[in-house]
C-alpha cells in the first residue's frame, strides 16, 4: 500500500521530468550505442581485419592481461560510452534544474503538494534509470556481440558485469555532482561554467598550490616527467585522489574497489547535498550566479584564491631576474588578490536571463 | 435585466432587490416565473455569490420570491401597485428638478416659477395625478 | 481555512513584506490589491509555497503549507502566465493535473476550455495571451482544489475574455471555492469579492469589501464660502481628487482622531454634499501617497 502511494506521488513528477526532456531520452541510448556496440560490431563482425585479429588472440589471448587488450580492446569503448554519457547527465542536469528556473517550471513544481525532496528525488530518478537503462541495453548488446564473434570462446560475463556496475557509478556520480552544483547555482550560463570548473578544479587547483608552494621552495610533489623513478610524494596521490576523469576513464584492468567505493561516496555526498539545498532553494534569487549567500562566499573566495595564484605565478614569470622566485609571486599574488576581489564583487551582484 | 450601477450610493445587495422589484413590476417576470439560481446572476452580473444571496434572503422575507429546495427561486406573485408607482413618482421628482435647474439658468426667479406651478395645478391638481405624468409641463416649456 | 501569521520576506536584502497577517474563511473570495512592485505577487507565491517566507508561516486548513507541502491537495497557485506548460497540450496539462489532484474533474476541464474556444489538443504555447490566461483559470478550477490562488488573472486580456474569466471565477466561488485574485480591476473586485486586502509598506490591511471605507474616509462634494482654505485642503486629512469652479470633490479622513470633519462644518461651507465612496477612492487615500515600491 505505501509503496503505490509512494508510486502514485511520483508518477507525475516522473511523467514531467519524461516530459521535459523526452528527445533527449531517446537519444542518449543510441549515441551510448554509437559509442559502444556499434564500434565493437565493427571490429567483431564487419571488420576484415577480424580473420586476422582471431590469428592475434589466438596467439596472444592466453595470458590474463592479454585477453582483454586483444579480445575487448582494455575496455576503451566502454570508457568512451562512459565520456558520453557524462556529457549527457551535465546536459540532463542542466535542462533540469537551469532551465527550470527561467521558464516557470520549477515554479509550477513547488506549487503541487509535493515536498521538494520528492520533486528531486524525481529528477535523480528519472536521470539515473535513464543512464542505467542505456548502460544495461548497450552491455547486453555488447555482450551479444561478443558471444557471437569470432572471439566467443573468451567471452567473459564478469568483464560486463564489472563494466555495467562500475560505469553506472561513474555516470551517477558525475550526474549527482551535475545536479548538485545546479541546485546552488541561479541560471543556465552559472550552472555550465561551474559544472566544468568544478570537474576540472581539483587538478587544476593541484597544480596552482604546487606552483605556488614552490616559489617558497617547498615541494609537494615528485620532479621530473612520468619516467622519474623518484618515489610519489602526498601532491603526487592527491592528483591521483581527486582526477574524476582519471576515474571515469579506467581501463578494465584499471577499475578497483577502491575506485567504486570513492564513486559511491561521492554519489551518496553529492545527491545528499543536492537534494538539501533543492528543498532549501531561495526561488527569488533565480538567474543570480549562486542563489544561496553562501555559495556566493564560497566562490567568492575560491575564485580570489585561484585567481591571485595564477597572478602570483605570471608575477614569477615577469620578475624572474631581478629577485627570487618568492619575491615576483607575492607581488603578484597581492594584485591578483585585489583584482579579483573586485571584479567577483560587481559579478555576483548581477542577474543573467540564461 | 438586472443591472448594477456603480456610481449609486445604495448598496449592491439592495440595487438587486430593487431590481427584481421593479421588473416585477414592469411585469418582465411573471408569478410562478423561475429567477436566475444565485451562481447563475453571481456569474452573470460579477457579484460576490454572498451579496446575491443576501439579496435573495431579504426578497424571499419580503414574500416577492420563494424558493423550493432542489428546484429554484420562483416569483410569488404580481406587482403590487406602490412599487410602481413610486418608480413613476421618482421619475417626477427628477423631472422637477431639471425644471428648477433650467429656470435658475433662464433667470427665472422662484417666485414666477412657483406661479407658474400654481397655475398648473390649478388646472390638472389633484384628483387627476393620473395623467399628470409630465407631458403638460413639458408641453409648457 | 486559510491563515497567514507574521510572515515576512526580505529580497535581495529589501524588505518586501514585514508582519503579514490575514485570514480567509471557506466559501469566500478576496481581492488582493496593491501598488506595481507592492510584493502582491511575492505574497501569492509564499502562500502557494513557491519562495520560503524568512519568518512566519501560512496555514492552510491548520497545517503549515511549508513543512506539509501535501497540504496543499486543495490548493491551486494560478501563475500570470502559463509558461511553464509550453510544450503541453490541454489534454496533457490535465492529464498531469488529474494525477496529482485528487478531485479533478476532466468534464469540467473540457466543458470551459469548448466554451472558451479552446483547442485542448494544440500547444500552449501557440496560445495568443488572452486564450493562454483563460486556459490557465480553466485548468487551475478544473482541480475544484478548495482555494485558489490567482494572480493577476485579467491583465493584458481583451474586455470579452476578462468578462468570461471573471464569469468563470464568480461560478467557481458560487461552487464553494474559495479564492484569493491578485488584481488591478477595483471596480471588479469590489463586487466580487468579500474582503478587500490592501498590501502597504509590507503589511496587509484587511477590509470588508462592502464597506471597505467605513470609518475610514469619506468622500464629499464642496462649495466654500468665498475662497477656499489653502490650508485644510492641504491638511493631511483631506485630499482633493478634484475641482471644478468652486466645487471641490474631496476625501475626508474619518477615523477616529480626525478632526478634519469638524473643521470642515465649522467653515459653514454653501454645500456638502456626500458621494459613495468606490474601493477606487480607498485605493487613492491609503495609496495615492506612495511614490512607486522599487
Amino acid at each position: 500500500m505505501r509503496t503505490k502511494s509512494l508510486w502514485y506521488g511520483m508518477r507525475p513528477l516522473l511523467g514531467r521530468e519524461y516530459a521535459q526532456a523526452r528527445l533527449f531520452i531517446f537519444a542518449v541510448p543510441i549515441v551510448h550505442f554509437l559509442t559502444l556496440g556499434l564500434p565493437r560490431m565493427n571490429e567483431w563482425l564487419w571488420s576484415e581485419q577480424s580473420a586476422g585479429m582471431i590469428g592475434r588472440f589466438q596467439r596472444n589471448a592466453s595470458a590474463h592481461g592479454d585477453l582483454y587488450r586483444y579480445v575487448y580492446d582494455n575496455g576503451n569503448h566502454e570508457v568512451a560510452g562512459r565520456l558520453w554519457l557524462l556529457l549527457a547527465a551535465f546536459v540532463l542536469a542542466l535542462v533540469q534544474i537551469g532551465v527550470e528556473r527561467r521558464n516557470g517550471s520549477q515554479e509550477l513544481l513547488f506549487s503541487l503538494p509535493y515536498s521538494r525532496g520528492r520533486i528531486f528525488a524525481a529528477k535523480w530518478l528519472l536521470g539515473a534509470s535513464l543512464f542505467g537503462g542505456s548502460l544495461l541495453l548497450n552491455t547486453l548488446i555488447d555482450a551479444v556481440v561478443m558471444a557471437a564473434s569470432p572471439a566467443s570462446h573468451y567471452f567473459r560475463a564478469d568483464y560486463f558485469a564489472v563494466q555495467f556496475g562500475y560505469s553506472l557509478l561513474v555516470v551517477l556520480a558525475g550526474y549527482s555532482c551535475a545536479l548538485f552544483i545546479g541546485t546552488v547555482t541561479g541560471s543556465v550560463a552559472s550552472q555550465t561554467i561551474l559544472t566544468w570548473v568544478l570537474a576540472a578544479l581539483p587538478i587544476v587547483f593541484v597544480e596552482l598550490l604546487d606552483a605556488s608552494l614552490q616559489a617558497h621552495g617547498i615541494y609537494m610533489s615528485r620532479q621530473g616527467g612520468y619516467d622519474s623513478y623518484s618515489p610519489m610524494l602526498w601532491g603526487d596521490r592527491i592528483r591521483i585522489w581527486l582526477n574524476f576523469f582519471g576515474y571515469a576513464s579506467a581501463q578494465y584492468l584499471a577499475i578497483t574497489w577502491v575506485k567504486a567505493i570513492f564513486l559511491i561516496g561521492l554519489t551518496i555526498v553529492s545527491a545528499g547535498l543536492g537534494l538539501l539545498a533543492y528543498s532549501r532553494n531561495p526561488t527569488e534569487n533565480n538567474g543570480k550566479l549562486m542563489v544561496f549567500k553562501r555559495g556566493e562566499t564560497v566562490l567568492r573566495y575560491g575564485f580570489v584564491i585561484c585567481a591571485s595564484m595564477v597572478a602570483g605565478m605570471l608575477g614569477t614569470e615577469l620578475f624572474r631576474l631581478s629577485a627570487g622566485d618568492q619575491f615576483g609571486y607575492d607581488i603578484g599574488f597581492v594584485l591578483g588578490c585585489a583584482l579579483s576581489a573586485l571584479g567577483i564583487r560587481n559579478l555576483l551582484r548581477m542577474r543573467f536571463k540564461y | 435585466m438586472i443591472r448594477i450601477d456603480e456610481r449609486s450610493p445604495t448598496p449592491i445587495y439592495e440595487q438587486i432587490v430593487q431590481n427584481f422589484k421593479a421588473l416585477i413590476a414592469k411585469g418582465g417576470l411573471a408569478e410562478g416565473d423561475r429567477i436566475p439560481s444565485v451562481r447563475e446572476l453571481s456569474a452573470t452580473l460579477l457579484v460576490n455569490h454572498n451579496t446575491v444571496a443576501k439579496s435573495y434572503q431579504e426578497l424571499e422575507r419580503q414574500g416577492v420570491i420563494v424558493s423550493l429546495r432542489g428546484k429554484g427561486a420562483f416569483v410569488t406573485k404580481a406587482a403590487e401597485e406602490p412599487g410602481m408607482e413610486r418608480e413613476r413618482l421618482l421619475r417626477l421628482r427628477d423631472e422637477l428638478r431639471r425644471i428648477a435647474v433650467e429656470a435658475h439658468h433662464l433667470g427665472v426667479d422662484s417666485d414666477k416659477l412657483l406661479a407658474w406651478l400654481q397655475e398648473e395645478i390649478k388646472e390638472y391638481g389633484k384628483g387627476r395625478e393620473s395623467d399628470a405624468e409630465g407631458a403638460p409641463s413639458k408641453q409648457k416649456d | 481555512m486559510l491563515k497567514a501569521r507574521h510572515l515576512s520576506k526580505r529580497i535581495d536584502g529589501k524588505p518586501v513584506l514585514t508582519e503579514v497577517g490575514f485570514e480567509l474563511e471557506a466559501g469566500k473570495v478576496a481581492g488582493l490589491i496593491g501598488r506595481n512592485g507592492a510584493g502582491k505577487t511575492t505574497l501569492l507565491k509564499i502562500m502557494s509555497g513557491i519562495l520560503d517566507p524568512d519568518g512566519g508561516e501560512v496555514l492552510f486548513e491548520d497545517r503549515s503549507i511549508h513543512r506539509e507541502p501535501e497540504a496543499k491537495r486543495e490548493l491551486v497557485f494560478i501563475p500570470d502566465t502559463p509558461e511553464a506548460w509550453y510544450g503541453y497540450t490541454g489534454w496533457g496539462a490535465a492529464y498531469m493535473f488529474g494525477q496529482i489532484y485528487p478531485r479533478f474533474d476532466p468534464v469540467y476541464f473540457k466543458d470551459t476550455m469548448n466554451r472558451f474556444g479552446l483547442p485542448l489538443d494544440r500547444n500552449i504555447r501557440h496560445f495568443s495571451k488572452g486564450m493562454r490566461m483563460m486556459f490557465s483559470t480553466a485548468l487551475g478550477l478544473s482541480t475544484r482544489a478548495r482555494l485558489v490562488l490567482l494572480d493577476e488573472p485579467t491583465n493584458g486580456i481583451d474586455p470579452i475574455a476578462k468578462k468570461q474569466v471573471l464569469t468563470l471565477l464568480m461560478e467557481a466561488a458560487a461552487d464553494g471555492m474559495s479564492l484569493v485574485v491578485s488584481s488591478h480591476l477595483l471596480e471588479e473586485l469590489e463586487r466580487m469579492t468579500d474582503a478587500i486586502w490592501i498590501l502597504r509598506s509590507g503589511t496587509v490591511e484587511t477590509h470588508a469589501s462592502e464597506s471597505a471605507a467605513e470609518g475610514i474616509v469619506s468622500k464629499l462634494q464642496v462649495v466654500f464660502q468665498g475662497d477656499a482654505p489653502a490650508a485644510w485642503l492641504n491638511s493631511a486629512d483631506v485630499r482633493v481628487l478634484d475641482h471644478i469652479g468652486r466645487v471641490y470633490t474631496l476625501l475626508l479622513n474619518v477615523a477616529s482622531g480626525s478632526t478634519a470633519a469638524a473643521e470642515l462644518e465649522s467653515m459653514n461651507p454653501l454645500l456638502v454634499e456626500p458621494l459613495p465612496v468606490r474601493l477606487e477612492d480607498l485605493y487613492v487615500w491609503k495609496l495615492g501617497g506612495e511614490t512607486y515600491a522599487n
